[in-house]
């Protein structure tokens, strides 16, 4: 990589490097108004940098303070690039910067600033695969093929993700063969809708919940969440005292972790976990050439998917009709199309060419729908100071000290432990630089209490009997 | 609910082309390629890989379906919504052929081999506006150029073909009785009567002179027209089996109305028997649609049978007449003048050369000629008086009053036998062989005498001797005999069949080896 100049932002005057410091090495701009490329990072109010285990590519925005006419001058129309680098530190090896080229593809909240000469904008840009997608559709068979393979076909000949940006160690061996066509599908729509049905071949890993998204470390990525929550954490973010000196720290590691805050976005919601099958559900599938049918029910309690921690976010209360969360699939039921076990049909296993494909919809279908929803079901924000080697798909061990009046203050037992970082965002602002990093989880280290269901005061209680 | 259950998942309906009717299930399903889902280009999505189509038939005649033809405009719906991945069809779209379209093979959005293709890009518009105008579905409809035009074939009004079984059967029957006849039934009773009373079949004469047989329906023909009409017959007493039930319901249906004591009751009850009649009805009539169809295609089999014996028999008959003709002129060579002798195709056993080829007259000057019968080395000669010698009793010699050809030939073959043997006793010796292979080869004369002090001869084929006195044999031929004797084609065919004398030899000496060869020993 060219030595681009940089811009250096330390808190401290006397050097030492403190924990909002940053290095934004460029904001190189292309645009055919200008000759060469214009740096932005003068110019720059805010940068935020956004990724997450949901979205299929990286995006990002630029507050921009313009005294020079850039919009004019170097003709922004959305047809530019732009090359940002940036680091914790100007010594940081190369792989510890988030270097990247995003397109332009927007500008918002363009307004005069406090002087006249002065004009204020928001420039936003994502990976330029993002704006290919758009523009194609796919309509191939992929006769006999896995989903990892038709993923690979799309990424390599529908977009042509250059090397850096895509390593097929990264897309993850999924199960089964499918005779799949891809109906007119842009290229990300299409792996979207490939991720419904892709289930991991490695079989320890049960139903089905592979995602694909994009981050700095590693490009495009399509993997399952078991796979994810197996990692190792790579962190330990502590929420403790607030605002603890740099002294009272034991190492550099803590001062760099310490969460500066946190916010819970989700802790529980039974009502929308019953509505959406997070517990349970129920698959009813037709073979519309067997005239059979098949009905699938999921258990979450049944169900052995790898999970964060040990524990089940719910415990075995069972409601006036006798049965717990789990056991009611009617809360969401579905109905789809299925070709299950046709080719075991001798008539029609005598006839070759007569079955398209087996999507197994009864293998993934129900599975999905819960497991993307419990993993999800606890979900909170953590501010940090700026760190560029987050990245998503990673794990991390968040504790949270207990808000209980016990002196010895101990980490929460439910809300503490394993998350998966599922989206960040790199905040560069003139006063610093923090990361924002959405944490979730899908179960507790520890398990809630059970309930007697046959003491008398549940049962009364559940049937609605005061007494 | 979300989108995962279906009904509930947007309804999406297409329109695609039939590229495979051919469903090896047999349950109507089409392989279809849509518009806007599957591209045209048959590298991308092979007809094969497309998926099967579901047919959704119509609720009041599910069990009877033709499935559309290759080519065909289809509509229909995803089963799975957007995913695409089940389609259903319920309806073809006709339509009104471009003129423009093309053939291209490589592109989908047609059959391999029709007609219903629309596809392919075969003009550009640039209309200023910015839009590029392709005939491709992908991104318009193609634009018909110049008038419409209806194509019957295309909307499968195959004005051509018979429409019915019924119809080819009739075709059939014309083609065979012509036309006259006032029924099919009527046809085949007519046909089935006149095969039973056929004399051997009739010749006519074609426009070319030939002799050939008139078509007609052989002898085995017979059982099986009387087979069809039997299934007429009984199809038509199911039919007033069925008339007799149906009343006999509805009889015993307004009796038992009568009988009950309530109005309502009889009223049910005579509803009850008119459903029932109505079911026997409507059984009765499938039944007997069946047995007509069934007797339809019997018929249709049974026709198509006998059209293929008439043409085996008419082969045959023609096979037959050929070779008795040729047959009569090979037997009957013979002399055209009232004094001479033919030697016709004489050979030796070992017909190393051969000194008479041609006709040797004798003359009442000569009285004898020398006739060279044997091998060239040492030719045996048999003396031929032009008188007939006492030993030979003309009042002997077969007459033939009969006019049939066979019969002449046969009775003129034994006089002529009758003759030689006259002449040369010792043919009696090998009398034997000599009729056996005359009348096993189709006239070759094969006989074997040992003349004294002569070696082994043959005389091969036809040694006629005449003279005036023995034209009183000749006068006992019949006159149809007489006539082809007179026949200058006889006369031409005797001259072609002395050029072509060497094949003779070939001929005669293999036919030789395989009758009596083993006893008189085999020629070289």
């Amino acid at each position: 990589m060219a030595q681009l100049p940089t811009l250096k932002h330390t808190e401290a005057s006397d050097g030492t490097q403190k924990h909002k410091d940053y290095n934004l090495r460029a904001i190189n701009l292309l645009s055919s108004g200008i000759a060469g490329t214009l740096d932005l990072k003068h110019m720059m109010i805010e940068l935020s940098y956004f990724e997450d285990i949901y979205s299929h590519a990286i995006s990002g925005k630029l507050f921009i303070s313009d005294a020079l006419g850039v919009i004019e001058n170097a003709q922004l129309h959305g047809n530019e690039y732009i090359r940002m680098s940036f680091a914790k530190d100007s010594d940081d090896s190369p792989e510890l910067y988030i270097d990247k080229i995003f397109r332009v593809y927007k500008i918002s909240d363009r307004q005069k600033m406090d002087n006249d000469s002065t004009e204020g904008y928001i420039i936003h840009f994502c990976s330029d695969e993002l704006l290919l997608s758009e523009q194609y559709r796919i309509s191939k068979s992929y006769p006999g093929k896995t989903i990892k393979d038709i993923i690979i076909d799309v990424l390599v000949n529908y977009l042509k993700v250059p090397k850096d940006r895509f390593n097929i160690s990264n897309i993850q061996d999924t199960l089964g063969t499918y005779s799949f066509i891809i109906p007119g599908f842009k290229p990300f729509e299409a792996i979207q809708w490939l991720s419904n049905y892709a289930r991991p071949a490695d079989t320890s890993l049960v139903g089905s919940d592979m995602l694909f998204f994009e981050n700095a470390k590693n490009g495009y990525v399509f993997s399952s969440m078991q796979t994810m929550f197996s990692k190792t954490p790579e962190y330990n973010f502590k929420f403790g005292v607030k605002n603890r000196p740099m002294e009272e720290f034991d190492n550099m590691n803590d001062y760099f972790f310490n969460v500066l805050s946190y916010e819970y976005d989700k802790t529980f919601d039974v009502l929308d976990g019953i509505h959406n099958g997070t517990f349970a559900n129920r698959l009813i599938s037709l073979d519309i050439l067997q005239h059979s049918v098949n009905i699938t029910d999921y258990n979450y309690i049944l169900n052995n998917k790898k999970t964060l921690n040990s524990s089940p976010v719910v415990n075995n209360l069972k409601n006036r009709f006798g049965q717990a969360l789990y056991e009611t699939p009617e809360g969401l039921l579905r109905l789809s199309m299925s070709n299950s076990n046709q080719s075991d049909n001798p008539f029609i296993a005598a006839r070759p060419g007569s079955v398209s494909q087996d999507i197994f919809a009864e293998t993934y279908v129900t599975q999905r729908k819960s497991q993307l929803a419990i993993n999800n079901y606890t979900r909170l924000k953590i501010v940090i100071p700026g760190n560029p080697t987050v990245s998503i798909g990673q794990t991390a061990m968040f504790d949270i000290i207990s808000n209980t009046p016990d002196e010895q203050k101990e980490n929460d037992k439910f809300y503490s432990g394993k998350y998966l970082i599922s989206s960040i965002r790199h905040t560069i602002q003139t006063g610093g630089y923090n990361t924002v990093i959405e944490l979730i989880k899908d179960s507790n280290n520890k398990p809630y209490n059970k309930v007697d269901n046959n003491s008398q005061v549940w049962k009364n209680t559940v049937a609605g009997v005061k007494k | 609910m979300d989108n995962a259950f279906l009904g509930m998942n947007n309804f999406v309906w297409w329109i695609g082309v039939v590229e495979d009717n051919n469903d090896p299930l047999r349950i109507a399903r089409c392989r279809v390629r849509i518009f806007g889902w599957h591209t045209s280009d048959k590298n991308l999505i092979p007809t094969a890989d497309l998926p099967w189509s579901h047919a959704v038939l119509p609720i009041n005649n599910s069990l009877s379906f033709n499935v559309p033809q290759m080519g065909d405009w289809v509509t229909g719906y995803f089963f799975d919504g957007q995913s695409g991945q089940f389609p259903a069809y319920f309806g073809v779209l006709p339509g009104v052929i471009s003129p423009d379209t093309i053939k291209n093979p490589d592109k989908g959005f047609k059959s391999p081999e029709t007609k219903g293709a629309t596809t392919a890009t075969v003009k550009q518009e640039k209309d200023g506006s910015g839009s590029t105008i392709k005939n491709d579905p992908f991104v318009s409809t193609p634009k018909i150029i110049g008038a419409p035009t209806t194509n019957l074939e295309a909307m499968h009004l195959d004005t051509a073909k018979p429409k019915s079984v019924a119809d080819k059967m009739d075709k059939k029957v014309n083609d065979i009785l012509g036309p006259h006849a006032a029924s099919t039934g009527d046809k085949l009773t007519a046909a089935a009567t006149a095969v039973a009373s056929a004399s051997p079949p009739p010749t006519e004469e074609t426009k070319d002179g030939k002799v050939t047989e008139k078509k007609k329906c052989g002898p085995d023909d017979t059982s099986l027209l009387g087979d069809i009409g039997k299934l007429i017959t009984s199809g038509k007493d199911l039919l007033a089996d069925t008339e007799k039930f149906i009343n006999s319901e509805i009889e015993s249906a307004a009796a038992s109305a009568a009988s009950s004591l309530g109005i309502t009751s009889g009223l049910n009850t005579i509803s009850g028997a008119i459903d029932t009649a109505s079911a026997a009805v409507s059984g009765a009539i499938d039944t007997a649609t069946t047995a007509m169809n069934d007797m339809k295609a019997a018929a249709d089999k049974e026709i198509a049978k006998q059209l293929h014996n008439l043409e085996l028999t008419a082969k045959k008959y023609e096979k037959m007449a050929n070779d008795s003709l040729k047959k009569t002129i090979d037997d009957l060579s013979l002399e055209s003048g009232s004094l001479g002798c033919y030697i016709l195709g004489s050979i030796a056993p070992s017909a190393a050369s051969i000194k008479v080829k041609q006709p040797v007259i004798v003359t009442p000057a000569t009285k004898t000629a020398e006739v060279v019968i044997g091998p060239a080395t040492m030719p045996p000669t048999v003396k031929v008086p032009n008188v007939i010698p006492a030993a030979v009793d003309i009042d002997k010699a077969s007459s033939c009053q009969d006019m049939s050809l066979e019969n002449c030939v046969s009775i003129y073959k034994s006089n002529i036998l009758y003759i030689m043997k006259s002449i040369v006793p010792a043919f009696d010796e090998a009398s034997a062989a000599y009729e056996s292979n005359w009348f096993s080869s189709g006239g070759t004369i094969e006989g074997m005498s040992t003349l004294p002090g002569q070696e082994k001869w043959t005389i091969k084929d036809t040694v006629m001797f005449f003279n005036h006195e023995w034209t009183r044999v000749h006068s006992k031929i019949p006159p149809l005999i007489a006539e082809t004797f007179n026949n200058s084609t006889i006369e031409s065919e005797l001259s072609d069949w002395s050029k072509s004398y060497t094949i003779q030899v070939g001929a005669a000496k293999e036919r030789w080896n395989k009758t009596i060869g083993s006893t008189y020993g085999n020629l070289d």
